[in-house]
């Protein structure tokens, strides 16, 4: 995991993308207990460098974009793909281009921490908690209760984004 | 809880406490949490016939002509 985020590291200082965060259920582990995944869910926002492509990529540029990252871990050698995943050091991961406004901002305002000592980003709680909202499957369902009870949610900063997002019904829906 | 013993209901809290305890670990340490729930899944799954590969096992990645790092 160390090694991964080093190349997750690399990748952004490299220009392959801007800005990266860790999602899913290994971000969702960052705030609860320890949850079962067997890939690593990684955010990004496209380079500004990259042909046709924006800081923050169409809705519909997600293939283009993935085949990009792909190319670019296949030139250091990481050629080795699990389904939608590329694996990294031994860990699967998947990138998910920001693909609305929500995603966008959760990025954005994503924390910094330190993985032993290495840097990296894990989206807020909060954020983690509108996402699993959108998306809607029964496993965000029961990622949203966890993180209700472990994670130290900041109800006024959770309240704002659900507003701003339009969640505030599927909120009431799924926790009262 | 209704028709549940004191002892039992003392086994549920203490249950939850330890989950309360498990998410105030540092990351690192819950990642490799995350790692050894994935080799007991992964035992399971594959009995299911379902094709699972936790991470970090040696050989799992084969890094091919690497451009750059060690």
């Amino acid at each position: 995991m160390k090694r991964t985020l080093q190349v997750l590291n690399e990748l952004e200082r490299d220009g392959v993308f801007t800005r990266y965060a860790i999602g899913g259920a290994m971000g969702a582990t960052f705030y609860t207990e320890p949850l079962l995944t067997f890939d690593l869910d990684v955010f990004v926002v496209g380079s500004p460098n990259c042909s046709g492509a924006v800081s923050a990529p169409s809705y519909n540029e997600s293939a283009v974009t993935d085949r990009r990252y792909k190319d670019a871990l296949r030139g250091r050698g990481y050629l080795k793909e699990e389904g939608e995943c590329v694996l990294i050091e031994g860990v699967p991961v998947q990138f998910l281009p920001a693909y609305n406004p929500l995603v966008e901002e959760a990025l954005r305002e994503a924390q910094e921490i330190m993985y032993e000592d290495v840097p990296a980003r894990v989206l807020r709680s909060e954020h983690l908690v509108a996402i699993c909202l959108q998306t809607g499957r029964n496993k965000d369902r029961e990622r949203v209760r966890i993180l209700r009870e472990q994670a130290k949610l900041d109800q006024n900063f959770l309240a704002d984004v659900l507003r701003r997002h339009q969640l505030e019904d599927k909120w009431k829906l799924w926790t009262e | 809880m209704d028709g549940v013993s004191a002892e039992v209901t003392r086994i549920f809290a203490a249950k939850e406490q330890r989950r309360q305890d498990l998410a105030r670990l540092p990351f690192p340490e819950k990642v490799r949490a995350v790692m050894q729930l994935q080799e007991m899944a992964a035992t399971i799954l594959r009995a299911r016939g379902k094709a699972v590969q936790p991470w970090g096992i040696a050989g799992h990645d084969e890094k091919v002509g690497a451009a750059s790092p060690p």
